[in-house]
């Protein structure tokens, strides 16, 4: 089970990014019917390919909840992608493969809460990169707990 | 019955209906979509890289234009798409025989040409119908036969063979040259014409079917007669519903209703010679002569003639032909399958069959090499032979689609599907499944249920990929797929349908339909950008892999525009490397470099990936310097690596010191800037202050032949190594005459760095220079930075030449091989005075590194030897400074401002052997110094006498290269560690209008321990009034060091020490010496210096009677502050002091001579100017120097001289400011009357006020009674109370005023002990108070003592027994004798009033009765 998670800004851009999960059992290859699914590091810039065209489906799927948190919205192969839009536009991306939309939908919640904690850093600028490290090792703890 | 418009007819040859060579046509196929660049269109549209770009002027633009690589690969696509069983589409409906009229044994030759006992190879197979309409056509050639014979023949045909006959008559034009009759494909002659339009339409198609000809013919494995007719992909483009150009055939049909899909076979064998003149497609050789002109001679009225023949042909034949056949199918086999009977029939025949489906099959097909999957695969997919009910079912919904019936032909599909799904037929499944997802797009008008039609073709691809096996019809159906929903503008529908036929095995048809995906993401009713970019770069992917590199670049492109500038890092790298390697394949090198460049940076790529960039862009870059070598405009490159930080480039100079504690320095020289340059210098010229310690020009000076040093970080972003060579700064240099007029242009600009003399001379260190015109520079020859290493570089530059030396950057050579320059863009503060400036971020220009170069300088440098890492407290030691001028000019008016100067004292060169405590003789010694404060941070540094050539100008400076030794002594003043800083400024001999002053900065750490402590404290002596007992309590703090002490002096200007009793030797080693952590104490007594002491003496005072004493200096300078005089400026006389000198051994350490001088009179100044701040914060200390005295005329500094024996170590303590006069405010208030108490400004007045206040009411100043008194008699007195009852003692009391400046009146009252016993307090008095004595007398003495006068009483006691008596007993009332204060406010009166004071010791009197003592002697 491979995780990779990415908050992306309003203008497109990552700002924080993470894989996790246990890496090296699959990967994803640019051809998209190729079935072996892994993490590996030649492929790992797909990842980020796969969740920025899936900011197109996201845009769509906004409008027409009032949710947050929008379930998967899109699928690359055996991936998912799941979503979670912050009240400042801010996407919460996670591409993983088994669909357990609850365990999903809290680990957005507890990710959003440690961005809203970022966004009162005074210091800190909206769609900056988060560099924070206890913010990472927050994430990672999270994901480690629900996904 | 509902008109068809737009009916389209194929032709094709017989014999060229053949099974597709998959193959061959993919290889053809990538050929052509690599032959096709970029449209032009696409170059008027501007690149997509954000939602808004996709604008109704990219939309109005039609997708097929776009990518015209795609379309042409459909177009061939459908070319070659041939027959196949499952579908009877590419099967022929009708068969056209023509023959020429000519010809003269017409029946036997139509009877050969269609001969149903052989028939066409294709039949063979079973699953085509050899059973199809036959029609006949009559050719006449004009040139060959007359009308008339051929109109005979013609009746004659249509006798025999019915309706299904034509006559067309052709070659209408005459022959010009009738010698070529028999050849068709010779030159023509170019006949005369009327319209040479008509005769060309052909010519494009033909033309093409030569090339696809060739290009079978020279591929391996071609086929020699599988040429396709031309016409053939119309028939797929008209199902699309578009409206391509028609082949000409097709054009010039002008009937309404013309058939759909129909084949016309012609029979190769029988067209001969005239076989150009019918339609003229089938051509018999291989190699097609390049300049034949087909239908020539064909006039206005053959075309339309062909015409009516097609047109009569579809309406009166085929059309009726098909359907008839569709209702004779339909009566046949469809109504009764659909029935009930049909379904029991159908079913019974599948369950009770006892043969496997293949009985149903053509019994040739087993053997036939044309059955699908019997070779390579066991699972044998059965084959339908033509007159099997199943076959004609799915022939007869293929008619009913021709002709438009979609309805029926759906119902006809749904129900035949379900037997070939029970037969394992898979692919007719398939074929039927697309079929009907076919008709349901093209039936519905509205399409609601479009998931339901997606279904139908997803199932259709899947059976055909994963049963079948055939992918070529998959892609046949996703093609059709998405041509129908581009033509319902259902574009959101084609991605996914397109991307399910992108597998493995196909990279080019993979590559083409996700570009086809990606353009239609864009196509959407809401365009998604992001998926666009996507499935462009999978695209681009695949186009890569198939090596369509134009394709593939210009993919990845496209997609690069959309990533830009979001910093999604993997992407943009996965982007850049692929744009860069197709680049590279391409042979655009700059363009792969760039890319490659972009590659060069911190990334999140693990370190193979990165070196294996980097070692890409090497060889590339090799490559590129390669060719570029030949073409001589080889410029170096800015580098992303390694990165330079700019704001860390900064000119070291050489006399730069360190640079660590900044702020402390930078304090000292503006110190030293206000302190420095008051006075005269060592010519006696007055100092010019500058305006910055160094330069007046605010810019970086340096010195010609001086070396500095450009200093900078470099930073390797990567994981990986790097090794930079030959770092190179790049200088520029602008001569004097140019900088200073330096608007014009930077006239005389020299950029040696293109200077060819490269001739590198080593440098005596390991350092490299290259020598140019104006400057050498140093060359680093290599610099190796491991991954994400940061270094600091140094760079050497000499300057040569006076003028202007700029820095602009940096030029080296990574990893040996690419030339790479870096700029060094630096920007000064950032502005901040106006709005504009405010509002934006704007900064000053840098000239940091922009130096000025001027002419040779003295250049310092110093070295202290043997300076002590550890000191004791107090300890002295000697260090020799070396003063070293490795400048081109004599240096001069050396000075230093140290941190610490009381830890310090400057000898002269001459003083280099003397010992610090010289053995002196004298006890006392007389000295006279300037009772002044004087700076004592900055000190001159003596230099030798140079020897000058005009003898009259003395000066003292250091030539160049000289070296001279300074000793100074150290001394730890205080404990602690300390940081002492030197800042060194020096001038040039010459006067350097650039440059007056250098300066160097130098320090030095020294802990300093404790060793003793001392208190020392005094005691008003009760043997005189000028006389003081003095106590020096010593303790050794160390734990292991004995201390033995030397000498004690004192330094004063009116008192003068001596020891207590005068046994100096005796037990003096144990007195002297201190053992660890053992206290003593020494006493002392102090007395006051005689006026009258020697005649010298007293011509000395006499000579000074018009010296002011430091008191009235200070009063007067108070004063005159406070009235806000400006010329303070005068010096208070000069001091004389005496030094005594008490050894505790034998040998006397002389006090005056200049190390102890020098410490004694630093520590005074030291301990004086922090006296000051503290008591008088409100003065600034720069006024100190004209307000107060260094000595008061009361004061007394102890020097406390040690040794330690053991360790030779030897220092001395200080103990400064015992002031043994009484304690006055200096201010005295005199005459504060006549302070103006208007001022032009309010700000001067409320200091003013502030100041006096602070002076007036100074707490710091308790000013004490001026008056002391001392009782004097004699201890012990002896007297016979026998002899007389009444001892009467005379008694002698000294009262002095000890104010300097006050008339005071006084009155004393002598007390009797038993009159006030309730006022004593003192236990003391009270345990001796009995013994009662009694003043005689007047008891009351009234007087005044104007300053400084001492007037003595004799007064009586009368005692009337023995014993111990306190005499002390007096009360004394101070007043200020007001007339002679002259006239003082009331304010200072009321402070100074009514000062009483009573003895505050006892002094005691022993009366012994003298029969007493008598008596005991008796005994």
């Amino acid at each position: 089970m491979s995780f990779y998670f990415a908050i992306v800004g309003t203008k497109d851009n990552p700002i924080y990014e993470v894989e996790f999960g246990s890496s090296g059992t699959k990967s994803i290859g640019l051809d998209p019917n190729v079935k072996v699914i892994r993490f590996k590091d030649e492929h790992r810039h797909l990842n980020q390919f796969i969740i920025h065209s899936a900011l197109d489906l996201v845009e769509e799927l906004q409008w027409n909840t009032n949710a947050m948190y929008l379930k998967s919205v899109d699928k690359f192969n055996e991936w998912h992608i799941s979503a979670f839009i912050s009240a400042g536009n801010i996407k919460f991306m996670l591409l993983h493969e088994s669909k357990n939309e609850d365990s999903i939908r809290n680990f957005f919640n507890e990710c959003y809460e440690l961005y809203i904690k970022i966004l009162m850093n005074p210091f800190y600028e909206v769609n900056s990169p988060i560099t924070s490290i206890g913010f990472d090792t927050k994430v990672r703890f999270a994901a480690k707990r629900y996904l | 019955m509902n008109p068809i418009e737009n009916f389209t007819v194929r032709f094709a040859h017989l014999n060229s209906l053949e099974q597709p060579d998959i193959q061959l046509t993919s290889q053809i196929i990538s050929e052509k979509v690599k032959s096709i660049g970029n449209p032009d269109t696409l170059n008027d549209l501007p690149p997509i890289s954000k939602k808004s770009d996709v604008n109704e002027r990219y939309l109005a633009v039609n997708q097929d234009d776009i990518t015209p690589w795609y379309t042409e690969y459909r177009r061939l696509f459908f070319t070659f798409i041939g027959v196949s069983e499952h579908d009877t589409f590419d099967h022929p409906v009708a068969c056209i025989i023509a023959i020429s009229s000519s010809n003269p044994d017409l029946d036997n030759t139509l009877q050969q040409l269609y001969n149903t006992s052989s028939p066409a190879p294709i039949f063979e197979k079973g699953f085509m119908d050899p059973n199809i309409l036959k029609y006949y056509v009559l050719l006449h050639d004009n040139h060959k036969v007359t009308l008339e014979h051929s109109e005979a023949v013609f009746e004659n045909m249509k006798r025999t063979y019915g309706l299904n006959c034509h006559l067309l008559k052709l070659n209408s034009i005459p022959l010009t040259t009738p010698s070529e009759n028999n050849d068709p494909f010779s030159a023509p002659t170019s006949p005369v014409k009327s319209s040479n339009s008509i005769t060309d339409i052909w010519t494009s198609y033909i033309n093409e079917n030569n090339i696809l000809q060739n290009l079978f013919t020279t591929s391996p494995s071609t086929q020699s007669t599988s040429f396709e007719n031309h016409s053939r992909q119309n028939s797929l483009t008209s199902l699309s519903g578009y409206s391509l150009p028609l082949s000409p055939t097709m054009s010039t049909l002008s009937s309404p209703t013309s058939s759909f899909n129909e084949e016309m076979i012609f029979s190769k064998e029988n067209i001969g010679v005239d076989s150009q003149n019918t339609i003229g497609f089938n051509l018999v050789g291989n190699i097609a002569p390049p300049p034949v002109i087909y239908g020539q001679y064909l006039s206005e009225g053959d075309i339309v003639g062909v015409h009516t023949f097609i047109g009569e042909l579809v309406r009166q034949s085929l059309v009726p032909y098909m359907e008839r056949n569709i209702r004779q199918w339909n009566e046949q086999v469809a109504s009764s399958r659909r029935g009930i009977t049909g379904r029991l029939f159908s079913a019974g025949r599948r369950y009770f069959s006892t043969g496997p489906k293949s009985t149903t099959m053509n019994p040739q097909l087993a053997q036939s090499p044309y059955v699908f999957n019997t070779q390579n695969n066991n699972l044998a997919s059965p084959t339908y032979a033509h007159h099997t009910p199943e076959a004609q079912m799915r022939k007869l919904a293929d008619y009913a689609f021709m002709l438009r019936d979609y309805k029926f032909a759906h119902s006809v599909y749904d129900t035949v599907k379900k037997d070939f799904s029970a037969d394992k037929a898979w692919k007719y499944y398939a074929g039927a499944q697309e079929m009907i997802g076919i008709c349901l797009l093209m039936v519905s008008t509205n399409i609601g249920n479009r998931t339901d039609i997606d279904h139908y073709f997803e199932q259709s691809v899947n059976t055909y990929l994963n049963r079948v096996k055939a992918p070529f019809y998959a892609t046949k159906t996703t093609l059709l797929y998405y041509e129908m929903l581009k033509f319902r503008n259902l574009y959101k529908d084609a991605p996914a349908a397109l991307v399910r036929m992108t597998g493995d095995d196909f990279d080019l048809r993979s590559a083409l339909f996700l570009e086809q995906a990606a353009l239609a993401f864009l196509r959407c009713p809401r365009p998604m950008i992001r998926k666009y970019a996507f499935h462009m770069i999978m695209a681009g992917h695949r186009y890569g892999k198939c090596n369509q590199r134009e394709h593939a670049y210009r993919c990845y492109l496209a997609a690069s525009k959309i990533f830009e500038n979001h910093s999604w890092s993997l992407v943009d790298d996965h982007i850049h490397f692929a744009l860069g390697r197709q680049s590279f394949y391409l042979g655009d090198l700059d363009t792969a470099l760039k890319f490659f460049l972009k590659l060069l940076r911190a990334s999140r790529q693990p370190e193979t990936q990165q070196s294996a960039y980097l070692k890409e862009f090497l060889y590339i870059y090799k490559q590129y310097s390669s060719k570029k070598d030949k073409d001589l405009n080889f410029e170096p490159q800015e580098l992303p690596i390694p990165i330079i930080d700019s704001d860390s480039v900064r000119v070291v100079l050489s006399n730069f010191q360190s640079n660590e504690y900044d702020e402390i320095w930078d304090i000292m020289e503006k110190e030293f800037l206000e302190e420095g340059f008051t006075g005269l210098d060592i010519c006696g010229k007055p100092r010019k202050k500058p305006s910055l310690l160094g330069s007046d020009l605010h810019r970086t000076v340096c010195a010609v032949g001086e070396p500095f040093f450009v200093q900078f970080n470099v930073h390797n972003p990567m994981n990986i190594q790097i090794n930079i060579n030959d770092l190179i700064l790049e200088c520029e240099y602008i001569t004097f005459e140019a900088s200073k007029e330096n608007s014009s242009n930077s006239c005389e600009e020299t950029n040696n760095e293109e200077l060819p003399q490269k001739n590198d001379n080593t440098d005596s260190a390991d350092i490299k220079l290259i020598k140019f015109e104006a400057f050498d520079l140093e060359i680093l020859p290599e610099v190796c930075l491991q991954g994400l290493e940061k270094k600091t570089i140094s760079l050497r530059v000499l300057p040569k030449k006076q003028g202007t030396l700029k820095v602009l950057g940096l030029q080296y050579t990574l990893n040996s091989l690419v030339h790479g320059i870096k700029k060094f863009l630096r920007h000064g503060k950032r502005l901040n005075d106006t709005k504009e400036q405010r509002m934006s971020v704007i900064y000053a220009t840098d000239r940091s590194l922009d130096l000025m170069v001027t002419s040779p300088m003295p250049l310092l440098e110093v070295a202290f030897h043997s300076f002590p890492e550890l000191l004791f407290s107090g300890e002295v030691t000697k260090v020799v400074l070396e003063i070293n001028n490795k400048g081109q000019k004599g240096l001069t008016d050396l000075r230093v401002k140290m941190s610490h100067p009381s830890f310090f004292c400057i000898g002269n060169a001459e003083m280099l052997e003397q010992k610090i405590y010289d053995n002196g003789s004298l006890t006392t010694e007389k000295l006279k110094i300037k009772n002044s404060i004087f700076n004592s941070n900055i000190k001159n540094i003596p230099l030798p006498q140079k020897e000058c050539i005009n003898s009259n100008s003395t000066s003292f400076s250091l030539s160049p290269g000289n070296t001279t030794l300074i000793p100074i002594w150290i001394r730890g003043d205080r404990i602690g560690k300390h940081t002492f800083r030197f800042l060194f400024t020096y001038e040039s001999e010459d006067n350097n209008m650039a440059m007056k002053y250098r300066s160097l900065r130098y320090f030095k750490t020294t802990q300093v321990l404790p060793s003793l402590k001392i208190n020392a404290f005094t005691r008003p002596s009760t043997r005189g009034l000028n006389e003081f007992i003095l106590g020096i309590e010593i303790e050794n703090l160390q734990i292991d060091e004995k201390f033995q002490l030397v000498q004690l002096s004192s330094i004063s200007p009116s008192w003068i020490m001596s020891p207590i009793n005068n046994e100096s030797s005796g037990n003096a080693d144990s007195k002297s010496s201190i053992t660890p952590r053992q206290t003593i104490f020494i006493y002392y007594r102090i007395n006051r210096i005689e006026k009258h002491f020697t005649n010298d003496n007293v011509v000395e005072t006499n000579s000074e009677s018009n010296d002011i004493t430091p008191e009235i200096f200070t009063s007067n300078a108070l004063e005159r502050l406070l009235t806000g005089e400006k010329n303070l400026q005068s010096e208070p006389s000069p001091v004389n002091l005496t030094i005594t000198n008490v050894p505790f051994q034998d040998h006397t350490i002389s006090n005056s001579a200049n190390p102890l001088e020098g410490f004694s009179m630093n520590s005074r100044v030291q301990w004086r100017s922090n006296t000051l701040i503290s008591q008088f914060p409100f003065i600034p200390s720069n006024k100190y120097q004209n307000i107060f005295t260094l000595y008061n005329t009361n004061d007394v500094d102890l020097a406390l001289y040690w040794s330690i024996p053991s360790s030779q170590r030897q220092g001395h303590h200080y103990i400064v400011g015992i002031n043994l006069g009484v304690q006055q405010n200096p201010f005295q208030g005199l005459s504060i009357s006549s302070a103006p108490n208007r001022a032009l400004f309010e700000q001067t007045i409320r200091e003013r006020a502030l100041l006096l206040n602070s002076l007036t009411k100074n707490k710091n100043f308790k000013d004490d009674s001026p008056l002391k008194l001392v009782i004097q008699c004699v201890d012990i007195y002896e007297h016979n109370f026998e002899l007389q009852s009444f001892c009467i003692i005379p008694i002698t009391i000294s009262i002095k005023n000890c104010s300097w400046n006050k008339k005071v009146g006084f009155t004393l009252e002598m007390i009797s002990p038993d009159q006030n016993e309730t006022n004593r307090s003192n236990a003391f008095h009270k345990a001796i108070t009995p013994m009662i004595f009694h003043w005689m007398g007047s008891t009351f003495k009234y007087a005044t003592l104007s300053a400084s006068e001492e007037q003595t009483f004799m007064i009586k006691a009368c005692f009337i027994r023995s014993g111990v008596y306190d005499i002390n007993r007096w009360r004394l009332t101070v007043k200020y004798d007001q007339n002679a204060s002259g006239g003082g406010r009331n304010e200072s009166g009321v402070g100074m009033k009514g000062y009483v004071q009573m003895p505050n010791t006892p002094h005691l009197l022993t009366i012994i009765n003298a029969k007493d003592s008598w008596e005991r002697d008796q005994k």
